[in-house]
């Protein structure tokens, strides 16, 4: 499967779930995360970059460091 | 009723039984001891308290004290014994058989243990019983990893200990809530159980040690001491509120470091850390629905991690290689570890129609219902990391990307595909069926909880499928590297152990200073008394001679008589006359 088929199947169940929320779902609380479709899509994007973004691109460099750091050759 | 009716004691029995029998006897001892031990526990009574030992004075030991959240929590931890024994039918160590089954035993213990006592005996007993699952691995790292898992875990069994000193001066000898006494044996119990229940900056144990533990020690390690811990927090420290926090902290830590991780068993122990927020967010919110959901995501999660650890085991079997990074491309090459894993992969996210989905959901819906806007948002969030690290990453790197060198892969034996597949059938069963889980539910809110409504499942296809992308976007960002991720053990293997280090640096130099010195005294004082007319020449004017004779100098025996006798009289003459 290439990366193009994955984006557009991603894509149309996103839509499928926001319009059967719209259409049939009934939100057990009034905050209006809950009460707006589709939100949770923006939610998934943004968290999901999120932790991204702060695990691999601004915590790893900190306290990244090389395999035998602690003691070296530990496997002998 | 007698002591081999206990499931738990039963287990060590068997434990004790495969250690002696050969090998040709043990595999079926591994597989059908649990089994026999599963069946003994559903004879049980659900509420009751069993096999009542009297111990010293009027104090008694409670051994099997069954109510719905120990008979809950133990119904996984038979299992996992069994799941576990199965997947080790292989092994030909009687010693980790022993370790295994005692280990499994003692933990089923605790849960059922009802006095302190009996609680801190198991408590200590698992610990013993699973460091060996690290040292059977017999390398240098394995056993450097041991011998700081079993310092920390001496810390905690101690710390427990002495809380339960303090418990039993009082007079209280039965394991009960105590969040609301906040005194000294609070503490130490708290401290005790944030070590197991790898609560951060006490967690780092859970890194450095699983992924160093035997491929089928692991299968145990990775079910039993964290969710034991979350059994003891439900059971003594329900409703503590400042959990909540620490909860969310920790969910969020966890999922940060899994997504950075690179060797297989310390992200899969990383998520542990993640699985057990959640988990700690429901005992600290304290509702019946929070604690519902702490208890049945732990179960689940048993389930979910078991397996996932599992799958890693089998994939180590086979190639010999524990980094994401060597790895690549094994789905053609293991299938059904594949379909195992993403068994476990998809419910550990909670996809529907896994149990992740019918647990995991409950601690969210309960901040939900008390209004805890921020939990309810940190542990959606930690649940898109679990999905991330995981389903995602995990399966993309190990099963489906093409790898920078082939990969090797080996025959496994048959006994870990049954037992992978029993856990994976489990993984989905209760999603499809919750109700079978939802009637045992321990605080009574599986009749009001429904988790497939169209919100819910809406709202997880919608998060799950919008994590995908940011994904694929990062690609090349998420491959992961040769790197080690410092974290807060890096306190005690830096820092203290350059402290320890210093310390006896600091001593070693002592004595050797002051021997020299005491050596230098003798070598000036030697010559004197070797020859001391060379010394007492100097002040008689006489030359000395060059070798010391003593009889030379020495005086007749008649004189010092004289002497002696003189001094004697004297003091007999004063002795009477006063």
């Amino acid at each position: 499967m290439s990366k193009k088929q994955v984006y557009i199947l991603a894509i149309v169940a996103m839509a499928a779930a926001t319009i059967v929320e719209a259409l049939f779902a009934h939100p057990h609380h009034s905050n209006f995360w809950d009460v707006t479709p589709g939100f949770d899509i923006l939610f998934g994007l943004v968290g999901c970059a999120a932790l991204i973004i702060v695990a691999k691109i601004i915590v790893a460099p900190l306290i990244q460091k090389d395999e035998d750091y602690y003691e070296g050759g530990e496997d002998e | 009723m007698s002591l081999v009716m206990h499931p738990g004691l039963f287990l060590i029995l068997v434990g004790a039984v495969a250690a002696i029998v050969p090998q040709s006897v043990r595999k079926f001892v591994l597989a059908a001891g649990p089994a026999l031990a599963v069946a003994m526990f559903f004879t049980l009574p659900h509420e009751e308290d069993l096999l009542v030992i009297p111990f010293i004075n009027d104090w008694s030991l409670h051994l099997l004290t069954i109510d719905s959240l120990s008979w809950f929590f133990n119904v996984f931890f038979l299992t996992l014994a069994f799941l576990g024994g199965v997947y080790s039918m292989h092994n030909p160590s009687w010693a980790e058989a022993l370790a295994s089954m005692t280990y499994a035993g003692a933990t089923v213990c605790m849960v059922f243990a009802g006095d302190w006592i009996s609680l801190i005996f198991f408590w200590e007993l698992m610990a013993i019983s699973s460091l060996y699952l690290i040292w059977a691995n017999h390398t240098a790292r394995s056993r450097r990893a041991g011998f700081r898992y079993l310092l920390i875990h001496m810390l905690g069994g101690n710390l427990l200990l002495a809380g339960i000193f303090f418990k039993v001066i009082a007079g209280d000898m039965m394991v009960g809530n105590i969040a609301e006494t906040r005194d000294a044996a609070f503490w130490l119990m708290f401290l005790a159980v944030c070590i197991n229940g790898v609560i951060p900056p006490l967690h780092a144990w859970v890194a450095d040690a699983y992924p160093e533990s035997t491929i089928t020690g692991g299968a145990f390690m990775s079910g039993l001491t964290t969710k034991a811990a979350i059994y003891v927090l439900i059971r003594m420290f329900a409703g503590t509120d400042f959990l909540i926090v620490v909860g969310v902290i920790m969910a969020i830590y966890g999922a940060v470091f899994a997504i950075m991780e690179n060797d297989m068993r310390r992200l899969l122990s990383y998520h542990i850390v993640s699985q057990l927020g959640f988990m700690v967010a429901g005992v600290g919110m304290g509702s019946a629905l929070a604690l519902d959901g702490a208890a049945a995501h732990a179960i689940s999660n048993i389930l979910q991690k078991s397996l996932l650890f599992m799958c890693c085991g089998a994939i180590m079997y086979a190639t010999g290689i524990r980094k994401i990074n060597q790895l690549g491309g094994l789905a053609k090459k293991m299938p059904w570890v594949l379909v195992f894993f993403l068994a476990a992969a998809f419910s550990i996210s909670g996809v529907p129609l896994t149990n992740g989905f019918v647990c995991k959901t409950i601690t969210i819906a309960a901040a939900s219902e008390l209004h805890l806007d921020w939990v309810y948002f940190g542990l959606s969030l930690a649940s898109i990391g679990t999905f991330l690290s995981i389903t995602l990453k995990m399966t993309y790197f190990i099963f489906i990307a093409k790898p920078d060198k082939e990969v090797e892969v080996g025959a496994i034996p048959k006994n870990m595909y049954w037992a992978m597949g029993i856990s994976a059938f489990l993984n989905v069963i209760f999603g499809i069926v919750p109700a079978v889980l939802y009637q045992y539910l321990p605080f009574g809110s599986g009749a009001v909880y429904h988790p497939y409504t169209i919100d819910h499942v809406t709202q997880y296809i919608q998060v799950l499928v919008a994590a995908m992308i940011p994904f694929m976007l990062y690609l090349p960002h998420m491959k992961p590297h040769s790197v080690l991720s410092l974290d807060f053990d890096w306190f005690y293997r830096k820092p203290f152990a350059s402290f320890v280090s210093g310390v006896s640096h600091v001593c070693c130099a002592t004595r050797d200073a002051l021997g020299k010195a005491w050596r230098e005294l003798y070598e000036l004082f030697g010559p004197m008394s070797a020859n001391p007319m060379r010394f007492i020449g100097r002040f008689s004017g006489k030359d000395a001679p060059a070798q010391y004779d003593p009889e030379k100098y020495r005086a007749p025996i008649g004189e010092s008589m004289l002497v002696d006798m003189t001094i004697l009289l004297v003091l007999l003459f004063f002795f009477v006359i006063i």
